[in-house]
């Protein structure tokens, strides 16, 4: 941390100030006899206020945050690697911090909490507002732990966000990395897969050599940054292929998947689908294997370029699925990011 | 001043030794011929000890980092090649220094050899590899060969006859490419594979590009010759992104106008490339930026670069166009390091989200990724080369292990 | 951090050692190898200003910033240049000011074109507060310094400076000796120097304007010449600059009332309008309605624009009719002449409506419908409606949307029964547009519609399509048409909607009904209904089916039903004909709210808790 000597008085202070607060808060918390439920209570009037501030693209404050991931890490970690989620919900894919295109996505599939919700990962990296849209993303969460549904995808990793953006934007908005860390340490206890009405296995990657079972994957232990390799690496990295059987990502991580795969993995799970997110998609979603694997795309035009369009997935409560394309959001122009075009020519 | 005198000396007498080796090379015509199958490497102590005994002023030589310095003379191309290579040398030992995949099991005896191929960039040379050569050949045991060498143009490869015209356009710099890939798998690796010992070996190469280079393993790939090209088990580039190349193309006069072509020594030289951080290895800058000044005639230390960038400007235009789509389409194993920042073009960003090849970014590397980071770059390529070596990759998977459903 | 503990008595005491000691930590993260580390130092230049005190910050933070400013990467000069143009009150006020000059004069130097912008940017901020004595002594010289620099990037540079010293020179001969350095940058080999100096132009002739009785002819003789120059440049990129420069020209004789130069500046612009290189058609097509503007006095030198305004609507370049096509009705108006408006300019229209490049025909829908204002009703009809139905058609939906968005223009001028007869099969058409927003403009735009057309006719052909809009996949447009509905029934009353909306609302489809969206759906319209339908209908119709959605296997459809109570309730008590509605509300609503206070789900529970508070205090008043 580096800072000026005046300031750091000021920051000591501050800092005093808020180990007093959260004393308080904590107490509070502490003293009721059903602190999840009195939890939330506490804090209603706040998070709507906080949802209402982020859905205007605005950022919370740093004490916010930690406030918020508090919150978020209790209810999280109730929450199984394999998550039950009931029918009628929306399935998502990638966002990537590309927030007016989270607006355009409620405004499309409805709002919460009228409608239900599940996110299959990726919410920062790549796009210019990861910040508000995981913010925004996590404060509904808590808000409606029951109507939203937020998994982890392999953006959600100390490591890529420190590569793909969402750290220097973090630095950028707040000064510091305490933001990134606060974020980066909640997305340990994000589930990993969704199991809609026992019928659609949602994850954002894709299988397992190592999982045949939906059951082995409730014995993993998911309070770990994402690994490089094991199953929870192939749950978030792995893709399907043309190709029969396993193979190697081209990636550099996770495996490919064919369609024989699928069957049995779905004929094994009593499944009807796999629902999954992670590749760029064109016209937003596109079905592989069959009608065994389903690929959900939610970031339109995908940095700003790609010229993608993003999908969400309606599954009503007798299990019709319906399919919503949509562009990219009308808005004021991105800001530009000038960068500095490197001497590549050597 | 004596020691400014000394110096001197030590870099006339280098200079001497250095010569004095290649001469008897540079008059061969080496097409077609095969040299001897090298004895050991260099015995690496010798070079430490005398490494030691003289002072930090000694800059190393190619021989600390490779074991062949050949000149190739191709003569249908025009250009006598300088090259460098590592062979293989241990063949029964496949252990290799990093950790094993936990899901692919790789019985070593099957593993194919990897040899990497390096192409450098405009206004580099082929020791700018030299750093990481040697890395990659210490961290597999010895177990995997290089090859580097200089591309028209660029530090001691010169032209046969000079009068004739010379380009440089992408694609006479993928024919040059071509030839010195065919002449190397003919002349230095059918003898691995065809010997006694390593009967059922097979060789992988790996081609690997740094900036203008990276286009060039990518435009050569689909020209190689069907038998070499099936033993290509993937291409990697270093740094080299189609549209962020193609802006830096119009900021080169500045960059150039700001680049002395001329300094007092090879050390201030090296000394400049740390400065602005064009080589942030002092190892790598040592071996790297020397080979791309030469002395300057008569009782002088000072050296001049031998690479006028400005020669090539008629040919930027052809350098990296369709580089990205070219890429992501590549039927082969790819890897894309880049340095600093994630700054992809649309092609690659598409690529890339459909998990097309794989993408690693050296948040703290400069542009020149293998003398920034000789270490980190070893390391990813060894990996790369490992995950994908189709001959020795088997899936491991517990299916069928937990439940007796198999149908 | 480590630091806190001596800093903390440092500043307490505030002796004189620890004093220099933001100054230290400064220059130390100045050096430090990480540039981002670098450029935040650099932002926390005012506050080390601020701890210095003026005299300190003058004698020793100024002179560390002149190294500073000469060695270092751009990222850093890029904060530097921006900080320094705030710094004035740090050095002690207006009086000291000139010692910001020397490091933002090597800023202005510098080849990376951002550092240099925000370098001239502080320089003319700093030059706003110097006195005219001191911009004499220090800011002229300064310009001097750059303009006759060896380099192109501090030549750039000074042509930015010119406009905060011109106005400001009284003495003729010192203005003149200005003009003529800046006529000297003008001659400049390197096309940056030059197109610097066209793109500066207008603002120092603006200047001229607001001082009309500033300038001499001598400096007009330079203005003209470098005029001339910048028009008759070999490089595009500076001879399009000449279209701003003509514009400010021409607004000073205008001002002046001055015609003598007319002809000649219509010259000019007519050579840059038919310029062999797109790029200055571009911008004259772009310019056109401010450019046709400037002549707009003379109507012989209207007309003689007729001619190249059509050949730019008939432009090889798509960017350059892209351009043109929103400046046609402002052209129009100028030129304020029926004839040539309908035999000229709306087949110049028609032939862009039609244009292959979507670009062209979205930027023509954007504007055009502003035509009708210089058109009759009869004109209208005839000639303008055919085109825009058929643009309500084209196959790009932005053309569709943009046509849509600014229909009232023309509803004001042919009204609304004509349009709407034309518009109805386009409506239709575009009801089942495949892009969302285009559905959700034709919603917004039919209460406007109803409203003009009466209840008859809309019955006729519009409430099926108003209805099938609630059964959209997009919530949006689902939310639109809800909301359409509310509007109609304060446009056509309560009795209509109880008569000929809810009964088909009640009577849907079951099959429909069997997706939670159209029951929710469902829900949200009759919630929406009870604020404009009298209680009565509420009472009867809408009540029993909400409380019948109460027990729905959907829990977002039960909290919402929660949320609708109250909503009912306040209607109700408001009932004008002072029925009392106690009774039923008991009965009814009571019973069932306190059923979802007990439900199962969290935020039904919740929701429900959250309206039975409220119920409680609407039926306490």
């Amino acid at each position: 941390m580096e800072m000026t000597d005046l300031e750091d008085i000021a920051m000591q202070d501050a800092i005093e100030e808020e180990e007093g607060t959260q004393f308080k808060i904590d107490k509070e918390n502490g003293g009721t006899a059903n602190s999840g439920i009195m939890k939330r209570d506490l804090n209603i009037n706040e998070l709507d206020e906080w949802i209402s501030y982020l859905m205007k693209c605005e950022t919370l404050s740093e004490n916010n945050v930690v406030q918020l991931c508090d919150l978020a890490k209790s209810i999280l970690q109730k929450e199984e690697n394999v998550r039950n989620v009931n029918v009628p919900v929306t399935i998502c894919g990638d966002i990537h911090g590309q927030f007016h295109d989270l607006l355009e996505l409620f405004k499309i599939g409805g709002p919460a909490p009228d409608t239900n919700y599940l996110f299959m990962g990726d919410y920062v990296d790549r796009g210019y507002y990861s910040v508000e849209s995981v913010s925004l993303l996590i404060a509904l969460k808590c808000r409606y732990p029951d109507r939203i549904t937020i998994l982890r995808g392999n953006h959600e990793s100390r490591q890529i966000t420190q590569v793909y953006g969402f750290y220097d934007e973090c630095l950028r908005k707040y000064g510091s990395a305490n933001v990134w860390k606060l974020f980066t340490d909640l997305f340990d206890y994000l589930p990993i897969t969704a199991l809609v009405d026992n019928k659609i296995f949602c994850l954002h990657g894709g299988l397992s050599p190592m999982i045949e079972t939906i059951d082995q994957i409730r014995d993993l232990n998911r309070l770990q940054e994402v690994p490089h390799e094991g199953p929870m690496c192939d749950l978030l990295w792995s893709d399907p292929d043309d190709r029969g059987g396993w193979g190697i990502s081209p990636r550099g991580a996770g495996f490919t998947f064919g369609q024989d795969i699928s069957e049995q993995f779905n004929h094994t799970n009593d499944l009807e689908l796999v629902a999954r997110a992670h590749q760029l998609v064109m016209e937003g979603y596109a079905w592989s294997h069959g009608e065994n694997v389903v690929t959900i795309f939610s970031a339109p035009n995908y940095c700003y370029r790609c010229g993608n369009q993003a999908a969400i997935m309606e599954v009503d409560e007798n299990h019709n699925r319906q399919f919503l394309q949509y562009d990219p959001s009308i808005r004021p122009g991105e800001p530009s990011v000038t960068r500095k075009t490197p001497d590549y020519f050597l | 001043m004596s020691q400014d005198l000394r110096r001197k000396l030590i870099l006339k007498q280098l200079d001497k030794l250095n010569n004095n080796e290649e001469i008897p090379n540079s008059n061969l015509d080496t097409l077609g011929q095969l040299p001897s199958f090298p004895k050991k490497s260099i015995s690496k102590e010798k070079q430490h000890t005398r490494n030691l005994k003289n002072d930090a002023l000694q800059l190393p030589s190619w021989k600390d980092f490779f074991t062949k310095n050949e000149v190739v003379t191709l003569k249908d191309r025009n250009f006598q090649f300088n090259t460098y290579f590592t062979l293989p040398t241990s063949h029964k030992n496949n252990s290799v220094t990093y950790s094993e995949n936990l899901t692919t099991s790789s019985s070593t005896a099957d593993c194919t050899i990897p040899i990497y191929i390096f192409h450098h960039g405009a206004g580099s040379s082929g020791l700018s590899f030299a750093n990481l050569a040697k890395e990659v050949y210490e961290r597999s045991s010895g177990k995997c060969g290089c090859f580097s060498f200089d591309a028209r143009g660029h530090g001691k490869t010169v032209p046969i006859d000079p009068t004739k015209p010379i380009s440089y356009g992408r694609e006479i710099f993928v024919q040059d490419f071509k030839s010195l890939i065919t002449w190397f798998y003919q002349t230095q690796l059918i003898e691995i594979f065809s010997s006694k010992q390593n009967e059922k070996k097979h060789i992988s190469l790996i081609l690997v590009g740094h900036s203008l280079g990276g286009s060039i393993c990518t435009f050569v790939h689909p020209s190689l010759d069907k038998m070499i090209r099936s033993h290509v088990l993937g291409v990697a580039m270093f740094d080299i992104v189609e549209e962020a190349a193609i802006l830096a193309l119009e900021k080169v006069d500045h960059f150039l106008k700001n680049t002395p072509n001329a300094f007092n020594s090879y050390e201030d030289a090296i000394g400049w490339y740390m400065k602005h951080k064009l080589s942030r290895t002092k190892t790598s800058a040592e071996i790297a930026v020397p080979s791309l000044f030469a002395p300057v005639e008569g009782d002088t230390s000072q050296v001049t670069r031998i690479t006028n960038l400005k020669d090539f400007s008629p040919y930027w235009s052809t350098w990296f166009t369709d580089l990205s789509h070219s890429f992501v389409t590549l039927p082969t194993a790819k890897l894309l390091i880049l340095a600093g920042d994630d700054r992809l073009d649309k092609e690659l960003i598409i690529g890339q989200m459909q998990g097309k090849y794989q993408l690693v970014v050296f948040q703290d590397s400069g542009h020149f990724i293998q003398e920034d980071s000789p270490m980190k770059t070893a390391l990813t390529l060894l990996e790369f080369w490992k995950r994908n070596d189709n001959t020795n990759v088997i899936i491991k998977s517990n299916w069928g292990s937990s439940t007796n459903k198999n149908q | 951090m480590e630091t806190a503990a001596t800093t903390t008595n440092g500043a307490d005491t505030a002796s004189a050692s620890n004093d220099i000691y933001p100054l230290a930590l400064l220059m130390d993260e100045l050096k430090h190898d990480d540039v981002s580390t670098r450029v935040d130092a650099m932002k926390k230049l005012d506050k080390i200003a601020l701890a210095l005190g003026p005299q300190r910050t003058r004698d020793e933070l100024i002179p560390f910033l002149v190294e500073v400013a000469q060695d270092d990467e751009d990222e850093v000069f890029a904060v530097l240049a921006e900080e320094l143009g705030q710094f004035v009150p740090f050095v002690g006020g207006a009086e000291f000011a000139p010692i910001l000059l020397p490091p933002l004069e090597i800023l202005a130097s510098t080849e990376e074109t951002l550092v240099r912008e925000k370098a001239v940017d502080s320089l003319n901020i700093i030059a706003k507060d110097l006195s005219d004595q001191l911009l004499l002594e220090n800011f002229i010289p300064l310009i001097e310094r750059l303009a006759n620099a060896d380099w192109f990037s501090s030549k750039v540079s000074a042509c930015g400076l010119f406009k905060s010293v011109i106005y400001r020179v009284q003495d003729d001969n010192l203005r003149k000796d200005l003009f003529q350095l800046y006529y000297h940058l003008d001659q400049d080999d390197t096309p940056m120097v030059r197109r610097a100096v066209g793109k500066n132009l207008p603002t120092l002739v603006d200047l001229l304007v607001e001082n009309a009785d500033l300038s001499t002819n001598q400096d007009w003789e330079f203005i003209s010449n470098i005029f001339q120059n910048i028009i008759n440049d070999n490089q595009d990129s500076v001879k399009f600059l000449g279209v701003d420069c003509l514009i400010s020209i021409a607004k000073f004789f205008n001002a002046k009332n001055d015609q003598t130069h007319s002809q000649e500046l219509l010259n000019s612009a007519i050579k840059l309008i038919n310029d062999e290189a797109w790029r200055v058609r571009y911008m004259a097509a772009d310019r056109f309605e401010e450019l046709t503007k400037q002549f707009s006095n003379n109507p012989n030198h209207l007309n003689e624009l007729i001619e190249p305004f059509l050949n730019l609507c008939d432009d090889n370049e798509g960017d350059v009719r892209k351009a043109i096509s929103k400046q046609i009705p402002g052209f129009a108006k100028l030129i304020n002449n029926q004839t040539i408006v309908l035999t000229k300019i709306l087949p110049i229209i028609q032939n862009l409506s039609m244009d292959e490049m979507e670009d062209v025909r979205s930027s023509l829908a954007l504007k055009v419908n502003d035509i009708a204002e210089v058109l009759t009703k009869d004109q209208a009809i005839e000639h303008l409606l055919p085109i825009l139905l058929n643009m309500l058609r084209d196959e790009c939906p932005e053309v569709r949307l943009n046509i849509i968005s600014n229909l009232k223009i023309i509803n004001d001028v042919i009204g609304i029964e004509l349009l709407s007869e034309s518009l109805l099969p386009a409506i239709t058409e575009l009801a089942k547009d495949g892009n969302w927003r285009v559905r959700l403009a034709i919603i917004e735009y039919i209460p406007i519609l109803a409203k003009q057309l009466g209840v008859e006719f809309f019955d006729h052909q519009l409430s099926e399509l108003c209805l099938s809009w609630l059964w959209d996949t997009v919530y949006s447009v689902r939310d639109a048409a809800v909301n359409n509905l509310s509007k109609l029934t304060e446009i056509f009353g309560s009795d209509w909607c109880r008569d000929e909306i809810i009964p088909k609302l009640l009577k849907m489809d079951p099959q429909l009904l069997k997706n939670f969206i159209y029951r929710f759906t469902l829900l949200s319209t009759l919630t929406a209904l009870c604020k404009v339908v009298s209680p009565k209908v509420i009472a009867s119709e809408i009540l029993p089916f909400i409380v019948n959605l109460s027990t729905d296997s959907v829990p977002n459809i039960r909290f919402n039903v929660a949320k609708s109570y109250p909503i009912i309730i306040e209607t109700l008590r408001e009932d004008e004909d002072k029925t009392d509605y106690t009774p039923l509300i008991t009965t009814t609503i009571d019973p069932s709210l306190q059923k979802l206070c007990e439900d199962d789900d969290v935020d039904v529970k919740y929701f429900a808790n959250e309206s039975l508070e409220k119920c409680k205090k609407l039926l306490a008043v």
